[in-house]
């Protein structure tokens, strides 16, 4: 192997991955931080540092959909050299590089934190995870089989560490409820080197093979001519309108990233449910919500970024000249995106929830359900109508939550050029966003009360909120993107949520009508954010579309 | 038709330090094939932004059909057909997909004629746009830029590294917009002979100002290719007043006069040259006088 | 219809096309009555503007080459044969006209010139007369 070739590899792997190492060495300090102040979340810091060992922007770049093998470094194919020596030395650095940033954040933790940190002994899970997860990101070609293999592989992995898993219980404070899960013996370790091994050489194996153009796999191949045997060449009906076509395009570059949402969603539901079976239904119960509410989000993120239309053109993000030249005006295809991502969204949540319902009614035992049918019917008419009440807010302040979620998406991701291009700016407005952080930090180092300065932040971001709105409907409104009576409607309609949930909110809690004035006007900005937000969307949009 | 399909006016565009349109001023009239010719930076794909509302004028006006780009993008886009430099198109569709979306937003959509193309282009409708080569990628786009018959045709760098079958089949359907009554098209290039053959008017655009605006016949017309002959070899380019530019080493010259042929023969004269033709400048003869490299010996006529 | 457009020497294009159509007439290639193509299918042949194509054909309808029948398209006149005699001359003028100056360029003298010409004559006549014979 010629040295002047393994010296440029290592140089380019290097200029790839320092910022990134960097960062990743930074990260946790952000954990350490916050366990300085919460000590019960010192047992999550360790998860931060073996979750921040594996994740490498190696694999996680074969994410990149314009590359259609899975091997990030297909330009070095053309290189006098044998396949095996242009996997390998990415791998070594990959796995080397997250081993000893495993050991140097442990290093730091330990010296910062009372507690003791397994070391050592976790290199070898850590080196069959990482090439694992390479191995399921450089052998695939096409983004879908890629995303498929890798969770595969991520739960697989979970399943062999089962009975590890299920002796972890992260409320106990400390790792050291961790150490003799994660002890692995000789055996054990020998069986993990094993499997490194063979995933090294499966990723040459199938790197080979897309080194010498076999770009799709044989299932790849059969699987999609299936697919397009089934759309068959005859003419379809033209489109009825404009908005039916629209929102036909819409679902279309949406639909597959909307199924595989729900799906891990579904899935993941299922393992855990079957993971934490044998006791502590809380436990389980906190998990399946917690899962549903990052499905819910993971898919209003997924599909909202669906629809958005930006791309990366000559390496700048932009909005598609396709969709920016297309004879539809900035109002209209706001409204169809929403349209179509809170649609999905919402079918997504049903399934999602029967989905939770299943696993919950899997684990309830017959007492614990009646246990609950008892509590129900004790509850006295007027409490069951304030249920009710309560119910149908709560289930409006949901939606409330969700479409405003999905407008502030897509406001962001229409000014993401934009932050792209001033980092600087974005990097200054972050750390106003962090501002109250540094005085937590700060207050405890430093022992004093700085209350005032919490009290003027909140006015401060509650004026600004304001503010923005007020703009924000006023410039609408202007450019003529929502005609005004539609716009008025939504006004009205959260005055009336706005109404109804503070009604309930001081029934439940009489005690927060004596609020300061700073922590009123924040609220009042906290409110605005959803209508706020309704303005902010099209016109990030406007400003993409005509610059 | 009276009023201009499209009426640009003093509009001026900066990205950072550099003019892109310098006070530009720029008309299309119905019925003409319109060509747009500049240096690669010139300013063309900013204008042709400007027409789509891509970009908004800062200062001055822009009307396409009497309209505001920005402020009617339904109107004003529904009536053009666009092909981007780029070739942009959603990956995702099949070539039918294609064809059916455009048709919802264009209702003059005529489908006998998009399977024609189809057909003498020899495409797939049911491939994939993504897995299309560049000519067939470009070709498509054609399809759904001219198959709804739109007023105003828009080709942004039609040519660009296309082979010639190619080349010839997009000027063709061009040609055939422009035959049916009433319609225009404006298309960029940086290949002069296409231009040549294919516009009625041609506009030159340098460093984001009009250097040259007219009927293409009157542009050919109102220059003029002198061949020289020294009776020395010259080893210092000469100098002749009344010569856009002066090429050519030994005693062999070409020259390039606009509108000043008696002031540029009587310098040759008197320097002792002999012309041996005159001719009219071919489009790319006039570009390279007007905006190429050399120093040129040209007085501002 | 068979037309060549060139780019290099600077003649506009539908001057191109006037003169070849007049060629053509003046060399028998086209005959009295017969159509020429319509307006959009010589711009889609040649891939020039139609523009091009509808001056060219205005300039030869002006000069009596050619005429429009109403809905049926566009025929080379009846009476071509003074214009054609008129074309012939013209062609045949340029010809010499190129052959006198190159001559002059190249050093010939007009004897030279006339003597060339007599012997190229001799030699297509004989070759002409075999080729009689031949197929006779």
């Amino acid at each position: 192997m010629n040295s002047t070739i393994l010296r440029t590899q290592l140089w380019e792997l290097w200029r790839l991955t320092r910022l990134e190492l960097l960062l990743r060495l930074l990260t946790p300090l952000a954990y350490l931080c916050l366990s300085i102040y919460l000590p019960v979340l010192e047992g999550i810091v360790y998860f931060g540092i073996v979750l921040t060992s594996v994740t490498s922007q190696l694999w996680l770049q074969s994410f990149d959909q314009r590359q259609r093998g899975g091997f990030p470094f297909i330009l070095s194919f053309t290189q006098p050299v044998p396949t095996r020596w242009l996997v390998g030395v990415p791998m070594a650095w990959l796995l080397v590089s997250n081993c000893l940033i495993y050991l140097g954040l442990v290093w730091v933790a330990q010296l910062v934190l009372p507690s003791s940190y397994p070391g050592w002994v976790m290199l070898p899970f850590l080196l069959t995870v990482s090439a694992c997860l390479a191995m399921a990101t450089w052998s695939t070609t096409g983004f879908g089989e890629r995303a498929v293999v890798t969770i595969a592989m991520a739960f697989v992995l979970a399943f062999c560490l089962r009975p590890r898993l299920g002796m972890m219980d992260p409320l106990e404070a400390g790792p050291n409820a961790l150490r003799h899960v994660m002890d692995f013996r000789l055996l054990e370790n020998g069986i993990l080197t094993v499997v490194t091994a063979i995933a090294v050489g499966i990723t040459i194996f199938f790197v080979r093979n897309q080194r010498c153009g076999e770009y799709h796999s044989q299932v790849g191949a059969r699987a999609s001519r299936v697919y397009q045997s089934r759309e068959t060449g005859e003419r379809r009906h033209p489109f009825s309108s404009r908005v039916r076509a629209q929102i036909w395009f819409e679902w279309r570059r949406v639909r597959v990233r909307a199924a595989a949402a729900v799906f891990t969603g579904l899935a993941s539901m299922g393992f855990f449910t079957w993971l934490l079976r044998d006791d502590r239904e809380g436990e389980a119960f906190g998990a399946l919500s917690s899962i549903y509410l990052y499905a819910m989000l993971a898919l209003i993120l997924l599909v909202t970024e669906g629809v958005l239309g930006m791309k990366y053109r000559a390496k700048v993000l932009r909005l598609s000249v396709y969709e920016a030249t297309q004879p539809i005006s900035v109002g209209s295809s706001i409204v169809l995106k929403l349209g179509v991502t809170a649609g999905v969204a919402l079918v997504g949540s049903v399934v999602l929830l029967f989905g939770a319902v299943c696993c919950a009614a899997v684990m309830i035992s017959i007492d614990d359900m009646g246990r609950v049918l008892t509590t129900a019917q004790a509850l006295s008419r007027t409490e069951a109508h304030f249920g009710i009440e309560y119910g149908f807010v709560a289930l409006a302040a949901y939606l409330l939550a969700c479409l405003t979620a999905i407008h502030l998406a897509m406001g962001v991701g229409y000014c993401a050029p934009w932050l792209e291009r001033h980092r600087v700016a974005f990097v200054f407005g972050l750390l106003f966003l962090l501002f109250p952080m540094f005085v937590l930090v700060s207050e405890t180092l430093v022992m004093w009360n700085f209350r005032f300065l919490y009290d003027s932040y909140l006015f401060t971001w509650g004026i600004l909120l304001i503010a923005a709105t007020v703009f924000g409907l006023r410039a609408v409104l202007k450019e003529a993107i929502y005609r005004p009576r539609p716009v008025a409607l939504m006004v009205v309609l959260w005055v009336v949520c706005v109404v109804l949930t503070i009604r309930l909110v001081v029934l439940l809690d009489p005690s927060l009508t004596s609020l300061s004035v700073y922590a009123v006007v924040f609220l009042c900005g906290l409110c605005c954010i959803p209508i706020g937000s309704m303005a902010w969307a099209p016109l990030s949009l406007a400003a993409q579309r005509n610059q | 038709m009276e009023e201009k399909v499209v009426a640009i006016e003093g509009v001026t565009r900066q990205f950072g330090l550099l003019k892109a349109l310098d006070d530009l001023t720029f008309s299309v009239d119905p019925g003409c094939v319109h060509g747009l010719v500049g240096a690669n930076g010139a300013g063309k794909t900013t204008l042709i932004k400007h027409i789509l509302g891509l970009l908004r004028a800062r200062s001055g006006s822009v009307r396409v059909f009497g309209l505001d780009p920005v402020k009617h993008p339904v109107e004003v886009l529904g009536r053009i057909g666009y092909l981007s430099e780029e070739r942009d198109l959603p990956d995702w569709m099949r070539i039918h997909e294609l064809a059916r979306y455009t048709q919802a937003y264009h209702p003059k959509w005529d489908n006998s004629y998009s399977d024609e193309l189809i057909q003498t282009f020899e495409l797939d409708p049911q491939q994939k746009i993504k897995n299309l080569s560049r000519g067939q990628r470009a070709l498509t786009g054609l399809i759904a830029a001219v198959a709804h018959r739109p007023d105003l045709l828009l080709l942004d760098e039609p040519s660009s590294g296309l082979d010639a079958i190619v080349r010839q089949d997009i000027l063709r359907e061009v040609v055939r917009a422009v035959a049916d009554e009433g319609r225009t098209a404006l298309f960029s290039s940086h290949l002069l002979d296409e231009v040549e053959r294919m516009s009625d008017v041609v506009t030159m655009i340098h460093k984001g100002k009009v250097v040259l605006h007219g009927s293409l016949d009157d542009i050919k017309d109102g220059h003029q290719h002198l061949t020289l002959r020294f009776p020395e070899e010259q080893m210092v380019r000469p100098t002749i007043a009344g010569a856009l530019s002066l090429e050519g080493f030994g005693n062999q010259w070409q020259a390039v006069c606009n509108g000043e042929l008696e002031q540029a023969k009587a310098a040759i004269q008197a320097l002792g040259a002999e012309i041996t033709e005159v001719r009219n400048a071919s489009l790319q003869e006039i570009f390279v006088a007007r905006v190429g490299r050399g120093v040129p010996t040209k007085t501002e006529g | 219809m068979n037309i060549q457009i060139s780019l290099k020497d600077g003649v506009p294009i539908y001057r191109q096309i006037v003169n070849q159509v007049k060629y053509m007439v003046a060399s028998g290639q086209l005959t009295s009555g017969m159509e020429v193509p319509p307006i959009r299918v010589l711009a889609e042949q040649l891939l020039v503007t139609p523009n091009t194509v509808v001056k060219a054909y205005r300039e030869l309808e002006t000069e009596g080459v050619v005429y429009k029948r109403r809905g049926a398209g566009t025929f080379i006149s009846e009476n071509g044969s003074p214009l054609k005699a008129a074309e012939q001359k013209r062609i045949l003028t340029e010809r010499a006209d190129t052959l006198l100056t190159e001559a002059q360029q190249m050093g010939y003298s007009l004897d030279d010139i006339t003597t060339l010409l007599n012997e190229r004559a001799a030699v297509l006549g004989k070759a002409k007369n075999k080729s009689a014979k031949e197929h006779g």
